[in-house]
């Protein structure tokens, strides 16, 4: 019965991190404000979005979910394909999206870091 | 990018003419509302709304008449679509093409008699002056335009070619435009962004058969775009574009 119990509270566990993690995405043809405009615009119309980020500087698009909540792989493809541009490649971090915001900010005035 | 939407587009650009402004659709589910003016060529205003990335309807107000002494404009209802879009790694490239029918309109102007008796100014098949005044009456005629534009930019360089044409049985009309744009340094979303433009038109049918070149410092960020210089004989030109 515990171990179940167990089982159960670890599972709810995991759930509620993989939620509460941020997706970032390589996206390409990202070079102007309003590319990342629309790319937001069109996120922001999934519900389980909680916030977005657009990195022109590293063509990175970062998504949070409300808690409990998860978009899919396909979805975000869907939504950046939706919005114009391309997906290359998709990640789930740990990373707040502050973390992802301040690397990209820092890689902006150092690009020869990036 | 499926067939019918390349379909559709090289049919635009092949069935009507040309007309431009920075980029003819923004992005999905945005209204894009633009001002522009070019001494002693033309000043136009327009509002579009983009419901797909690839598409957007508008509404638009061209004045033509800046080196005449009659009013001469182009009111129109245009489609742009998106025929190719191509995403590579910090860049990205388009082709566009837009079509639509509207109303040409040549305002109330009083002809110029030659020494032969004809009338200077009156070749575009309306009214006949009045034979002792010379007054010539407003006239309308329904019109046609289409456009494509080549671009390509990355965040520190930008490239286009667009072309506009204007057609009615009062008066046709075309400019093509080739910019070069070079960004000092790389902007990111929330920051601004700044482009020196050289901007090279040829104006040609009815109203217009000339070159100009002009220099542009154009700015953006968020939802707004301004764009002003000059051309080298000292003709103002101004852009302003807002998105909502």
């Amino acid at each position: 019965m515990h171990k179940k119990i167990c089982i159960a509270l670890l599972g709810m566990f995991a759930a509620a991190t993989a939620s509460a993690a941020t997706i970032e995405m390589k996206v390409h043809g990202l070079v102007c404000g309003f590319c990342a405009q629309g790319v937001e615009k069109m996120l922001r119309k999934n519900p389980a979005t909680e916030g977005v980020l657009v990195s022109l500087e590293k063509e990175i698009v970062a998504v949070t979910t409300k808690p409990g909540t998860d978009i899919t792989d396909a979805e975000l493809t869907r939504a950046i394909a939706d919005a114009g541009y391309s997906v290359k490649r998709i990640t789930r971090t740990t990373r707040s999206l502050d973390e992802v915001r301040s690397e990209a900010q820092r890689s902006a005035k150092n690009p020869a870091k990036k | 990018m499926t067939t019918t939407r390349l379909i559709v587009g090289t049919l635009l650009c092949l069935v009507f003419a040309l007309e431009s402004q920075a980029r003819p659709i923004v992005f999905a589910d945005s209204t894009n509302v633009m001002l522009d003016y070019r001494e002693g060529a033309m000043a136009e205003a327009q509002i579009s709304y983009a419901p797909e990335h690839w598409m957007s309807v508008g509404l638009g107000y061209t004045d033509l008449s800046t080196d005449y002494s009659a009013s001469h404009s182009f009111t129109y209802a245009r489609m742009s679509v998106l025929v190719k879009r191509w995403n590579m790694e910090g860049a990205q490239a388009n082709i566009f093409g837009w079509g639509g029918i509207g109303n040409t309109y040549i305002g109330r102007y009083v002809a110029e008699f030659t020494p032969d008796g004809d009338f200077n100014g009156h070749d575009h098949g309306g009214p006949p002056p009045d034979p002792e005044s010379g007054v010539v009456a407003a006239i309308n005629a329904s019109a046609y335009n289409a456009g494509a534009q080549f671009d390509y930019e990355t965040l520190r360089f930008y490239s286009s070619f667009k072309t506009d044409y204007v057609d009615s049985s009062l008066f046709w009309h075309r400019a093509d435009t080739l910019q070069i744009g070079f960004a000092p340094y790389r902007h990111d979303t929330d920051s601004l962004a700044t482009w020196f433009i050289i901007s090279g038109r040829n104006y040609a049918g009815d109203l217009h058969e000339s070159q100009e070149l002009a220099f542009l410092v154009r700015l953006f960020k968020k939802r707004s775009w301004v764009e002003a210089g000059a051309t080298t004989d000292g003709k103002i030109q101004a852009l302003l574009m807002f998105n909502f």
